[in-house]
């Protein structure tokens, strides 16, 4: 028996301290999910609450099956929930493939860039000791911006990925997405940072500053 | 390639970082306390059925009882179309008269409206708890 079957068992059993562990342990991982997707805060909050609800109900009422990953089926509660929030507010489809087949001509990834390309131009650099401080802060400011606007169909693979430490094949699942896809646009928007990182400074200064 | 491996290892620690946003402070009291509602309401909601599955059960028992009763009752000479009949009647003939003897009582005259609505208001109670069960509590 796994733990993560563990801790199914013994919530069933009325263990709510455990559940309470759970709680802790993937609340913020899954709320920055849940924002990637409603772009809201208390959206987001409200998503979250309704999944850990459902994920409960479903431990209990023995929907969970044991032999598989109590995170992954978690997190794809998290994301259907969120989805369904999404659609009931704005009232629209919510798209994860769009991009790839409206937009075939940003083999590039310049729509991964926008307004990014234009700030790391304006700054010019500075390579002084009194001023790497300066230079670290903004270096950490681009990846930061530039992961915060990231398209959705961008955004919620990394945060599945990276975060949510789900694999491509997990991912692939979850979104419906074919796994080619996943892996491509988890490729796309690494190589992109990388390539505007390495525009700014050197790979010695990369692992210095960041 | 060690060197662009340890650039990666970078970049991916920065962009995790990047991705994680904090709920509010005491977001994990919110979802226990509703969790502790759910379970309260799940509980109150199998004592109900409960209550009503013994209801429900033990008055078709008393009609079913009654039914056979009065069929052992009144089998006799004639035929079983008329034996059916008359075991509707007699029912029908008891329970009025056992209305109109608990009405007496009451000092109120048997009526059909006033099965009508005392009908109603059942029919209104269970209503109103299936309407809290399903809508309300959903919410």
């Amino acid at each position: 028996m796994t733990v993560k079957e563990n801790i199914a068992n013994k919530i069933r059993s009325g263990d709510s301290e455990v559940f309470r562990k759970f709680v802790d342990e993937y609340k913020d991982k899954a709320y920055s999910l849940c924002i990637k997707i409603l772009k809201s805060p208390e959206d987001a909050e409200d998503a979250l609450q309704e999944s850990f609800l459902k994920l409960y109900k479903s431990i209990i009422e023995n929907q969970f099956e044991s032999n598989s990953k109590l995170s992954t089926y978690f997190y794809s509660i998290v994301y259907n929930t969120s989805v369904d929030l999404y659609k009931k507010k704005k009232r629209t489809g919510f798209n994860m493939i769009s991009i790839d087949i409206e937009s075939s001509d940003y083999s590039d990834g310049d729509e991964l860039t926008t307004g990014i390309k234009e700030k790391i131009s304006d700054y010019d650099g500075v390579n002084t000791d009194q001023e790497k401080n300066f230079n670290a802060d903004f270096a950490k400011e681009i990846i930061e911006e530039y992961v915060n606007n990231l398209p959705h169909q961008y955004s919620i693979i990394l945060n599945m990925f990276y975060l949510n430490e789900l694999s491509h094949d997990e991912i692939s699942k979850i979104l419906k997405i074919p796994l080619g896809t996943i892996k491509n646009r988890l490729f796309r928007a690494r190589e992109k940072l990388k390539f505007l990182i390495l525009e700014k400074y050197s790979e010695e200064e990369i692992k210095e500053l960041v | 390639m060690s060197n662009d491996k340890n650039i990666d290892e970078i970049l991916n620690g920065r962009i995790k970082n990047s991705l994680l946003k904090q709920t509010r402070k005491n977001f994990s009291d919110d979802v226990m306390k509703q969790i502790m509602l759910s379970q309260q309401f799940a509980k109150e909601d199998k004592k109900e059925n409960k209550v009503l599955i013994y209801l429900t059960g033990g008055i078709s028992l008393f009609i079913v009882s009654f039914l056979v009763i009065f069929g052992i009752a009144n089998s006799g000479t004639e035929t079983k179309t008329n034996q059916t009949l008359n075991i509707f009647e007699n029912f029908s003939n008891l329970l009025k008269e056992n209305f109109s003897a608990l009405y007496e009582k009451l000092n109120l005259s048997f009526s059909i409206e006033y099965i009508i609505i005392a009908l109603t208001i059942i029919g209104f109670i269970l209503m109103s708890n299936f309407a809290d069960k399903i809508i309300f509590r959903k919410r």
